[in-house]
């Protein structure tokens, strides 16, 4: 390792200034270089010769770092006479002064608001007609299958049935009973003071069943499944596997998409009920805990407490959030091309459309079940 | 110091996987010269040059770069060697998420102190040797074809003007002539900077337009290195039909 430092000897003498360069002008050296050359003025008529010889080493940043300046003092109107550099040194200064002065942009430029509003803007329109696009050839595929049963792909529903079904049990009931004992808890407090504890059940059973269980258990799958799907749809179209099952003459709407949707209407209204039982379940202990409320109370009051159409509504609400989950997740693994980087910004913003789309249609179908009186 | 092998393995044995890669390999390579290994796939090549690179650490045997020996290096030690080599994965290895350009300011931000101004003029000047079109430096890395990654991750390499350029396979998935073109200007390079270049190739053209000394790895062991003319004349099968391909070819041509 040499590590001399370079230098530069400046002597002057009338209209001449003699520079001698010494050491390694080398890239890492080059920011004492400039400040070094920077302090040469050169002005009308001064003859500025750069003495090379005694270099120990010149490489492109050095080499570059003179040229830069000799052309600035040329500018100016000195003259510039390069001497005594070595062969090697000397071809390295001619690249370079063929090479034209351009300076690439390496700094993140922040476009215009107004710009991104427009792409943004433009990038919406283009992703809502994609989707209506995708929508209509799901839909021509699944009718072309309920036409002819025989093709429906029923292994590849059953192996989607058990990956976003029974691998999901244990989370969605985890999270279910959670939610079952927050507010139960929650109601317990406010109940108590009121002297209303046995509607802690109504509270519970209601929200549960009607709101919480649904919302909760599509957003569980949502983030487990709903990911995977874009991820694995996306990864498959990097990899060019979309492109050679096409060839192939197999439709991907037909062998991934349709069996992932399809098992998630299924499947979804089945986690919600599992969800209802353990979520009340989980509500039910709280209730005794808190409120002295026997497990013979509350289910007694829970057959009064919990109308059969709002359980109902609840259970619906399964494939009612299956659609749009399954279809957005496929959709946004579609979307996906060129590098592997894509895929993992297409799946969170799948994950973040399926999520709202889920609590968006839930608001909606509040607001009109609402006003049925329902 | 001149005389010193750039590269030096010895006595290298590298287990991977259950699987033995090498059982002893020794080789070295001078500097200023452009050096190759070849060998069949799964003969080992990159696994060799990753290990030259620190990417990966031999079980056996010892590996100079530079003077240094690689299992003894400290992290400060290590950091300054990388920066002495420049390295051209075989798919480029470009960063996707930053620009042309902003991955060949990359090396130069980390190690250096350089005013941006002067940075990004550099940049333009790495690009123009690696011959990449300065029109396209401000273009993600995902929008460029197999030529253009590789020639921007040439530039890369040369970002902090390295003694070494490590190349894995410059020229697969190259046309022949744009193969050609980048052979050129690896020697260019090489001739104009000084620079050592160690490569690993299939490609016949790179070896005899360019390449001065090269090894044969076979079954784990050096079979032969030496000059190419002299590799070339090498009596085993594997070697000569590696070469005679490339008889039958130009006869074909000379028709």
């Amino acid at each position: 390792m040499m590590q001399d430092s370079p230098s530069l000897h400046l002597s002057r003498s009338q209209s001449t200034l003699r520079a001698v360069l010494k050491g390694r002008w080398c890239m890492e050296n080059i920011p004492s270089l400039h400040r070094a050359l920077e302090g040469i003025e050169g002005e009308e008529g001064l003859e500025i010769v750069v003495k090379g010889g005694d270099l120990e080493a010149l490489d492109t940043g050095g080499a570059y770092l003179l040229m830069k300046h000799t052309r600035q003092w040329m500018e100016r109107g000195a003259r510039v006479t390069l001497r005594d550099f070595r062969e090697d040194h000397r071809r390295l200064l001619d690249l370079l002064t063929q090479t034209p002065e351009v300076r690439v942009c390496t700094r993140p430029v922040s476009p215009n608001p107004f710009y991104q509003l427009g792409r943004w803007a433009h990038a919406l329109a283009r992703d809502i007609l994609a989707f209506m696009a995708f929508l209509g050839e799901a839909t021509l595929t699944a009718s072309s299958l309920l036409l002819k049963p025989s093709r429906v792909p029923w292994q590849e529903i059953l192996y989607e049935m058990e990956e976003a079904g029974s691998k999901a049990i244990p989370i969605v009931t985890l999270v279910a009973i959670l939610a079952g004992v927050v507010i139960a808890y929650q109601g317990a407090l406010q109940l108590k003071r009121f002297g209303a504890s046995i509607f802690i059940v109504d509270l519970l059973a209601i929200s549960m069943a009607r709101e919480m269980a649904p919302l909760l258990t599509a957003i569980m799958v949502a983030g487990r499944s709903g990911s995977a799907y874009t991820a694995q749809i996306g990864t498959m179209k990097v990899n060019e596997e979309i492109d050679a099952l096409r060839t192939l003459g197999i439709s991907p709407m037909e062998t991934l998409v349709i069996p992932k949707v399809g098992a998630l209407i299924v499947v979804l209204p089945l986690l919600i009920l599992l969800a209802d039982l353990v979520g009340i379940g989980g509500g039910m202990v709280i209730s005794r805990q808190a409120l002295g409320i026997t497990f013979h109370d509350f289910i007694f009051r829970l057959q009064e407490a919990l109308p059969l159409g709002s359980f109902l509504i609840g259970i619906a609400k399964g494939p009612i959030f299956a659609l749009p989950l399954g279809l957005i997740s496929c959709f946004r693994g579609f979307q996906v091309k060129g590098s592997a980087e894509e895929v993992g910004r297409y799946t969170t913003m799948s994950v973040v459309n399926t999520i709202f789309a889920v609590i968006a249609i839930d608001a909606i179908l509040s607001v009109i079940l609402g006003n049925m009186g329902l | 110091m001149m005389d010193e092998p750039v590269v030096e393995v010895k006595g290298l044995v590298t287990r991977l996987g259950g699987k033995t890669i090498h059982r002893g390999i020794d080789l070295s390579v001078k500097r200023g010269e452009i050096y190759a290994i070849v060998g069949g796939s799964g003969s080992g090549k990159t696994v060799l040059l990753r290990e030259m690179i620190m990417l990966l650490e031999p079980h056996q045997g010892s590996i100079r770069v530079l003077g240094h020996l690689l299992s003894q290096v400290t992290p400060r030690e290590g950091k300054w060697l990388r920066s002495r080599w420049g390295v051209l994965f075989q798919f480029g290895g470009l960063i996707s998420s930053l620009t042309v350009a902003q991955n060949v300011a990359l090396p130069l931000l980390e190690f250096t102190s350089i005013p941006r101004e002067l940075i990004d003029e550099l940049v333009s000047i790495k690009l123009s040797l690696a011959n990449f079109p300065l029109d396209w430096a401000c273009v993600m890395p995902n929008e460029l074809s197999g030529g253009m990654k590789k020639r921007a991750a040439l530039a890369r390499a040369l970002a902090l003007d390295p003694e070494i350029l490590f190349l894995d396979e410059p020229t697969s998935g190259l046309d022949p002539v744009a193969a050609a073109h980048f052979d050129r200007t690896i020697k260019e390079l090489r001739d104009l900077l000084g620079l050592t270049v160690v490569l690993v190739t299939h490609d016949l053209d790179t070896i005899e337009s360019i390449v001065d000394r090269m090894v044969i790895l076979m079954e784990g062991e050096v079979l032969v290195e030496g000059d190419p003319r002299e590799v070339a004349r090498f009596p085993h099968p594997w070697v000569q039909d590696y070469f005679h391909r490339r008889k039958g070819e130009r006869d074909w041509r000379g028709r």
